[in-house]
């Protein structure tokens, strides 16, 4: 038995010493990537029973891909759709068999839903493509206007300018603004390409297939680390900054956001906040 | 002897004389005289005080039902216990800072070990030990979960490793049943996840591609043929029962669900080869059980040959028959496989009078 509980000994110490060395590394020096979210992109995990009885907190990161047709994508599909960076050169190199997938389909529609590659995933935050969104849905409200305007009575017409309009609310005021908008293996060599610090975001994620009519198209299936601990004092900081008050990009009457989080990303893509502040009085363009 | 088990069967046996020789003696076929009876009674009182020091024997039918008691009683406690761990550190890790977390959650594994040591050095019968040797194993678990939550790791197969070391050191360690199954679950769940991966799967969606475990059962399920478990009581009906668990599970559920195959067919004929298949290997099971002398196998094989026999006729006549009818069959199929099975025991029996 003396043996047996030395060997146990040694594999509980040497586990834990393996997981802190890995994350000492990540954490080491200067963070890979370093960049400021509001609430809009890292809103706070919450449990939907009456009683949570787990008192840590977490904040959930929010992404989403981009329409790919240029229109403000419908709410529950916007992580589901295939943007259109993703297309069949892209697929190709991330080691998607296409010309195979696309020669036997009927075998494949079924069996390659579940092949996936991990890779390096690019987050966008406030940038072009966010831009373009809040653009294309701007248009939308503005030719439904004119087009109700020419018929007032349209009540078809009238709702669908109504769901536009929140639409349009909701992503100015509430909705994340962190687009995924490419993806590799090389994470350095993706970190060169998108240089602006305070821009882009890099985590590891899967990326898979899906078909649409017969035809084969890329999905971002999920992002590995998909919420982020957070440690004290910030924990306390959080629970202030939201009075209890929960945070829903699709509320009604949707809330601005009520707080920043500075979160690092280190060596082994893995996130950790380094800084929490309020913003003040819920600023919308925040 | 080599396990607790050996012993308890030898001290049956010789209850069983003594209850025998009762019989005999009132019958007045056999009279032992006073000395055989006395040369007897010392050897075997002398025989069962040394297995009772070394195994913890029970000697009596009282002693079993209260062994039989306590067994059940510390498997739930262990449970129990395991769960109220994991609650009560996710009621309160929130009020703790970072470099306290990490050292609750380092050191708990630890401590739960030697304390499970020290326990079982004081307290012959094991069954606190074998309690606390799987809190050990709860915390280490949560140790190795809750890092990952507080650092925000990526999610790793390689945790299911460790955990498999650990169920294996201490099931092999204080003789704890429970603990090998963990530890046999853990390697089957690293071994399915990580042939998953290299097939494109993501590791945590390996449930999704059942035959990622097919694998992983036959090796747990040989594991007694090139490592002998005699020194340890029951592990190697574990390691066969698990064996056969981890193979038949992923077959039925293949086998009405043939989209979750790799195999390069039509889901139908998927479906079929598995139903196939599952018949095949559970009955393959009774025999091999039968001819090895393994109960646990036969069992084990005679509730997978049923459940494929009655999901068949789920499929086939659910739908169009009435519902009393349907279950009549399911009746009249029981005491059709029960009337095999007597004429497979009255055969067994025939060859054994044979040989005697």
């Amino acid at each position: 038995m003396g043996k047996l509980l030395l060997a146990a000994a040694v594999l509980l110490l040497s586990t834990n010493a393996v997981v802190l060395s890995g994350v000492a590394y990540n954490r080491a020096g200067e963070p890979f990537v370093g960049i400021d979210l509001t609430e809009r992109e890292l809103t706070i995990a919450q449990s939907y029973r009456r009683a949570d009885e787990n008192s840590g907190t977490a904040v959930s990161l929010q992404w989403q891909v981009p329409g790919a047709d240029g229109e403000p994508p419908a709410r529950r599909y916007a992580r589901r759709g295939s943007p259109a960076w993703l297309d069949e050169a892209k697929l190709s190199g991330l080691g998607f068999d296409l010309t195979a997938l696309n020669n036997d389909n009927e075998h494949y529609r079924r069996k390659g839903r579940m092949l996936t590659r991990e890779v390096v995933l690019v987050l966008e935050y406030n940038g072009d493509t966010y831009r373009q969104a809040l653009s294309s849905a701007q248009d939308k409200v503005s030719q439904f206007r004119e087009k109700l305007a020419k018929s007032p009575d349209d009540e078809d017409r009238a709702k669908k300018l109504e769901h536009y309009e929140k639409w349009l609310t909701r992503l100015k005021v509430s909705h994340t603004r962190l687009y995924v908008v490419d993806a590799g293996f090389d994470k350095q060599a993706l970190a060169e390409k998108y240089a602006d610090g305070n821009k882009y975001l890099f985590m590891r994620g899967d990326i898979g297939l899906r078909w649409n009519d017969g035809a084969v198209t890329g999905q971002i299936r999920r992002v590995h680390v998909r919420q982020v601990h957070v440690p004290l004092p910030y924990s306390n900081q959080l629970a202030e900054l939201a009075q209890g008050r929960r945070f829903n990009a699709h509320n009604k009457d949707p809330i601005p956001p009520r707080y920043r989080i500075r979160i690092n990303i280190g060596k082994r893509l893995e996130p950790w906040i380094a800084a929490v502040a309020p913003i003040a009085g819920g600023n919308q363009g925040e | 002897m080599d396990n607790k088990q050996e012993a308890q069967q030898r001290a049956d046996q010789i209850q069983s004389f003594y209850d025998e020789v009762k019989l005999l003696e009132s019958d007045q076929v056999l009279q032992l005289g006073s000395d055989q009876r006395e040369a007897v009674a010392y050897y075997h009182e002398r025989l069962l005080a040394t297995l009772t020091e070394k195994f913890d024997i029970d000697t009596s039918s009282r002693q079993k039902q209260l062994s039989a008691g306590m067994k059940i009683a510390s498997f739930i406690g262990a449970l129990a216990l395991a769960a109220s761990v994991f609650f009560l550190f996710y009621q309160f890790w929130g009020y703790f800072t970072t470099p306290v977390q990490v050292s609750l959650l380092s050191s708990a594994p630890l401590l739960t070990l030697l304390l499970t040591w020290w326990v079982s050095r004081r307290e012959a019968t094991g069954y606190f030990a074998k309690l606390l040797g799987m809190v050990s194993f709860a915390c280490f678990v949560l140790n190795l979960v809750m890092l990952g939550q507080i650092f925000n790791i990526t999610p790793s197969d390689k945790a299911l490793l460790a955990w498999a070391a650990y169920g294996f050191i201490l099931a092999y360690a204080f003789d704890v049943r429970l603990l090998l199954a963990m530890g046999i679950l853990s390697l089957a769940g690293f071994i399915a996840a990580r042939t998953g991966s290299w097939s494109g799967l993501y590791w945590l969606s390996v449930g999704e591609r059942p035959e990622h475990f097919l694998l992983p059962a036959l090796i747990i399920f040989t594991v007694p043929l090139w490592m002998r478990q005699q020194h340890y009581s029951g592990f190697a009906p574990i390691y066969r029962v698990f064996g056969c668990l981890l193979f038949l599970l992923p077959v039925l559920v293949l086998s009405n669900w043939g989209y979750g195959s790799y195999l390069p067919w039509d889901a139908t004929v998927i479906e079929g080869a598995y139903q196939v298949l599952g018949f095949v290997v559970s009955a393959g099971l009774i025999a091999l059980g039968l001819r090895r002398q393994w109960p646990d196998v036969i069992n084990t094989g005679n509730a997978f040959f049923v459940l494929f026999l009655y999901t068949k006729f789920f499929d086939w006549w659910w739908d169009i028959m009435p519902k009393y009818l349907f279950f009549l069959v399911i009746a009249l199929t029981s005491l059709l496989l029960l009337f095999v099975y007597k004429r497979v025991r009255l055969q067994s029996q025939l060859t054994e009078d044979g040989r005697g």
